[in-house]
């Protein structure tokens, strides 16, 4: 589906707010496109209401689909339900405004919700320490709000379009890897090794929880004193609590700080303080530790579906063409490192 | 052999150029973009220098592990290129490791280890340096 140009969007997306925020007239100042991902566009929208509950200036972020959406993410009317439902819990997200779920106004499903301050960029964030307050109190307060985030379970009337909770979470990602790998064709044996580790090593079914499979340093938003909003909600599922955490502290997401374990910005025990303070129970070492290595493995994958992705007349993207070959041999090292043969103390021998 | 200066010491040149006086001349988004160009330029360079060796080195290590004779093999497969060597010997232990055949097996895990160094040296050669 081809993107209206912005211009033409504007009267159609003055339209849609008026009728939403019950204003006689809404006049858009301001309409400009995001840097966004691969997966979605956002735009920049200033706009101003002439009456009603919104009265005054609005600033907002308009999210859609980019031309080329990744399949197994969730679509944008199911995403805003997940922001709401995590507005709901008390989680700090932008607040979810109007959703157009069908094509009718924009060619395409789109949602608004309100712009909050700040950055995202990891490496940004990583390097600049005057970004997001101090920064004990920031992994603190990362921990509490993904305790918020998992307080949200199964089952969920909202939530129905989620896959049902898997029974036994670990298991279930093994799985999924091993397909996702067989679907690119090509054998992966260092990857099939870190997977048949964790086959064996998986720890026993726990609680189930709403997990957002990619809460991490550069999906959160920071100002100068702390954060803004949590982001990129389409990839939420069923699962292990304990997944989030491990690929929160995962060595491959601290961008260049290996000794800052809290995705690069803090000790690890600040965020696990602030998680076990709002959880009301300590958390699992063991569980993490098991899904900081599932991390990598995920992440391998992910970076070389997204070099297939540029692969026989897909998408010209250089970005992603150096993500499905830079990455990957790195985390393979990686994870060979956490899988030693002496660690395989559940092998059937 | 190929024509001198050889396609990777054109590319390196080429990398040279666009990081120095080319580079200096864009903006902060040109300057990214630039980045990504003279890396891939220096993984497309850096391949071309390694040839075949680093395939026929792991295909050589995974022949030793399942014990296969070359002229065997080459028997076995008529014409057979390193390249499809390699990966029906890496299609074959990727199945031994997901059935549980090779589970802790200190052989295997050195010869991934190997494979995934090799990887590296081509795509970031100084981070290889440091494993």
């Amino acid at each position: 589906m081809s993107l209206a140009p912005l211009a033409e969007s504007r009267p159609a997306i003055e339209a849609f707010i008026a009728r939403h925020a019950q204003a006689r007239a809404v006049r858009v100042l301001e309409l400009r496109p995001l840097s966004g991902g691969a997966i979605q566009e956002n735009w920049r929208i200033d706009a101003e209401v002439s009456d009603g509950p919104f009265a005054g200036t609005l600033a907002l972020v308009l999210r859609t689909d980019s031309p080329s959406g990744v399949t197994d993410s969730l679509s944008r009317a199911q995403e805003f339900a997940l922001l709401r439902a995590a507005w709901e819990a008390g989680v700090t997200v932008p607040e979810p405004l109007w959703l157009s779920a069908g094509p009718e106004a924009l060619g395409r499903p789109f949602y608004l919700m309100r712009r909050v301050a700040g950055t995202a960029l990891g490496r940004q964030l990583v390097r600049d320490t005057a970004l997001g307050g101090e920064r004990t109190a920031l992994a603190e307060r990362l921990g509490r709000e993904l305790a918020r985030i998992h307080s949200i379970r199964p089952p969920q009337v909202g939530l129905a379009f989620l896959d049902p909770a898997p029974r036994d979470p670990a298991l279930a990602e093994v799985m999924r890897l091993r397909r996702q790998i067989d679907v690119m064709g090509r054998p992966r044996p260092a990857l099939e090794w870190g997977l048949r580790w964790c086959e064996l090593h998986a720890p026993a079914p726990d609680a189930v929880t709403l997990t957002h499979r990619d809460f991490r340093t550069g999906n959160y938003m920071v100002d100068a004193r702390g954060l803004t909003g949590i982001l990129d909600w389409e990839f939420c599922a069923w699962g292990d609590p304990m997944s989030d955490l491990g690929w929160f502290c995962a060595a491959c997401w601290r961008f260049g700080r290996r000794d800052l374990e809290a995705g690069g910005i803090a000790p690890r025990a600040a965020f696990y303080r602030g998680y076990a303070e709002a959880a009301g129970r300590e958390l699992e070492a063991g569980r993490v530790a098991f899904w900081e290595l599932m991390a990598h493995l995920r992440w391998a994958v992910i970076a070389l579906q997204q070099g297939e992705r540029t692969l026989g007349g897909g998408q010209a993207s250089l970005d992603l063409a150096l993500t499905g070959r830079v990455y990957p041999p790195e985390l393979e090292g990686a994870i060979l490192e956490m899988t030693r043969p002496e660690r395989w103390t559940h092998a059937h021998a | 052999m190929p024509e001198r200066p050889d396609g990777a010491h054109l590319l390196r040149l080429a990398r040279a150029s666009l990081l120095g006086d080319l580079g200096a001349a864009l903006g902060e988004a040109e300057r990214y973009t630039a980045r990504l160009i003279a890396k891939a330029m220096a993984i497309a360079a850096q391949e071309l220098e390694a040839g075949e060796a680093p395939a026929e080195a792991e295909r050589a290590a995974l022949a030793k592990l399942f014990r296969e004779d070359r002229e065997e093999a080459q028997a076995l497969v008529k014409a057979e290129t390193t390249d499809e060597a390699l990966q029906r010997l890496k299609w074959r232990l990727a199945a031994e490791i997901r059935g549980g055949e090779r589970d802790a097996d200190a052989r295997v895990h050195a010869l991934l280890r190997e494979a995934a160094v090799a990887r590296l040296e081509i795509v970031n050669p100084s981070a290889a340096e440091e494993t």
